[in-house]
This record gives structure tokens, sequence and C-alpha cells, in this order.
């Protein structure tokens, strides 16, 4: 493995109230970004996403899931906002969210995300945003939209160079 | 410009091995993340990840999602530490899983510890698999030792490997 000049922090959140995050301003110099994410305190066991404030229906996912007695797999499309696995209530949930070719100007993006806990079990979703747009900022609020994450979660992005 | 992802430590194992430890895990990064390439020379199924040398009932849960190429299903654990799969004596010669482990938040002295963990054990014939894990220790002290066992008898084989990494947010 390459030093961290290929994984470098671009911004990190450690909750010290009930808030939501944005990363703002994101850099175009790398290649891909990764979200960490460790988070509890939200309604529904998960934070909704949004790049470059785009609240339209261009989001849509494909995934997998299990919650310790099934396993599933779901497919949504014309969404508002993307998805990523957190912790509901006193619940603490880890995500790890790579974002492809993000500074891309004539793609539409795409993330993937895995995540979960111990109590509600792990899931893996590929999402698309239907934007060729780089992003240069991503929104995190909880689900549902607008709501809180929860005090002392953290949230750091990583960005990727190719080289 | 500042190594944030960083090599703590690695092992390749020269012969048959009952445990892989890291120990004197420093407590300078954010996160860790482990990378393995396994087998057994038994047919047991899961290797189970222990912190702090805490093998104790209970101290661990789990649930996962498991992907055989014909079924997917989905199980948990409450008693045992059973997070991974590693292929096993009776697969493929010369074939290793893989796994990918990623704790989050290891040196923080307040909450429990979380994990995800991500293995494939693909063989080129009938058996294979892929399994994911979210995990958790209830123990909150920072993590500084690392163990990697198989469930009995089993093993690992030579030729096993285990890197140890850390990631800095800053």
């Amino acid at each position: 493995m390459a030093a961290g000049s290929t994984y470098t922090p671009i911004a990190t959140y450690t909750l010290g109230s009930n808030t939501t995050v944005t990363f703002s301003s994101i850099p175009q110099t790398y290649t891909d970004l990764v979200l960490v994410t460790e988070t509890t305190g939200t309604t529904n066991g998960a934070l909704d996403v949004r790049f470059n404030g785009d609240s339209g229906t261009n989001y849509s996912r494909t995934g997998l899931y299990g919650d310790g007695t099934t396993a599933e797999s779901f497919r949504n499309t014309g969404l508002a906002y993307g998805l990523i696995s957190a912790g509901a209530g006193a619940t603490r949930s880890i995500a790890i969210s790579h974002f492809m070719n993000y500074s891309n100007s004539t793609t539409y993006k795409t993330y993937l995300t895995r995540g979960g806990d111990a109590s509600s079990g792990p899931g893996l979703s590929i999402y698309l945003w239907r934007n060729t747009a780089a992003i240069t900022s991503i929104a995190l609020t909880g689900d549902p939209i607008g709501s809180n994450i929860g005090s002392t979660s953290t949230l750091t992005l990583y960005g990727i160079a190719a080289a | 410009m500042a190594n944030t992802f960083e090599l703590i430590a690695s092992t390749e194992l020269t012969g048959t091995q009952a445990n892989i430890t890291f120990s004197s895990i420093p407590n300078t990064f954010t996160d860790l993340k482990i990378l393995l390439s396994s087998r057994f020379n038994n047919t047991n199924n899961y290797f189970e990840v222990f912190f702090n040398n805490d093998t104790s009932s209970g101290q661990y849960s789990s649930k996962e999602l498991d992907g055989s190429g014909t079924a997917a299903s989905s199980g948990g654990w409450s008693t045992v530490a059973y997070w991974g799969f590693s292929n096993k004596s009776n697969y493929t010669a010369n074939t290793f899983g893989n796994a990918e482990i990623y704790i989050l938040n290891y040196a923080n002295t307040t909450i429990q510890k979380s994990a995800s963990l991500d293995t494939v054990t693909e063989t080129n014939a009938t058996a294979a698999n892929m399994l994911m894990s979210a995990g958790k220790w209830v123990g909150t002290a920072a993590i500084h030792t690392i163990m990697l066992r198989p469930d009995a008898p089993s093993n690992w084989v030579q030729y096993t490997s285990a890197y140890l990494y850390g990631i800095k947010n800053s």
C-alpha cells in the first residue's frame, strides 16, 4: 500500500450535539472519495445524502440486507436522496461509503455503501445519482430528511488519488 | 503530507499456527483495517476476532449476510465472535480466502467498539461463499490487541497472511 498521500482526510466531524453535517468545497484533486461514519441517534437508522444540494428525484439504488434472520434484495428508483446505514436511537452503527469518479463532469455518479450494526444487521447498496456535475458538496441528515444525527457521531471524508 | 494510511504490522505464516495476534497497537490512529488472506487446516467455517484478549462468552455479537452462489441468507451470533469465513482444508488446493476487517474509533475509551467485516472464499469450484458481518464488542477500552482465531480444531495454514493498517482522520 502506498503511503497516506492517497488516503487523505478532507474533513472530519465529531458531533457535540444533535445536528446535520455538510462536507462542502470538496477539492477536485482526488479520484474517489471515502466517507467513514459511526453514527447514533437517528430516527430511522439511516443518513440521507444529497449531492450539491440536489433535492430532485434523481437517486436510485439496488441493495442487499440481512437482519439476522432473513436476507433480502431491494431496489428503488426516483428517490430524492441517497441513504447510508446509521444508528437508530442509542445504537451505534458504522458505514463505509465509496464515491467513484466524483470529480468527473461527464458521467452520472455512483457510490457503494456498506454498513450496519450488530443489532440491525449488515447491508450493502449501490446508488446512482443521475447528474453529471462534479460532486462539490455532500449533505448528510438523519432519516427522515432534515432530522438530526446524534451527538458523539463521527464522520470523516477521505480523498483517494489514483496517482 | 501526513501518512494517514500506515502499515502497523504484518505477518505471513511459515507453518501451521493457532492464532494470529497483533499486540501493542498504538493508539495514534482513528480507525484500523486488517486485510487477511487465509486458509484453515480443517473444515470449520468461521474465524473469531477478539480484542484485548477478551475471549469471554457474551462479549461479542454480530449479524451476517451470506451468499453461497445459489442462495442468500442471514444469521447472527450473540455468544461467540464468529465474524468471518476462511477457505478450509476441503476447498480447492492452494486457494485462500480474503477478508477485510474495519474497526472504527478503536482508541476511544467510552464507546463499545463496532466493526465491519467482508470475506470471500472463492475456489473455482462448487463451494464458495461471501459473508458480510456487522460486529460489536461490548468493551469500551481502547483496543491494543487483536487476535484472529479459527474455530477449533482448525488452525491457520502456512502462507496465511495478515496486514494491520492504521488510518488517521487528521
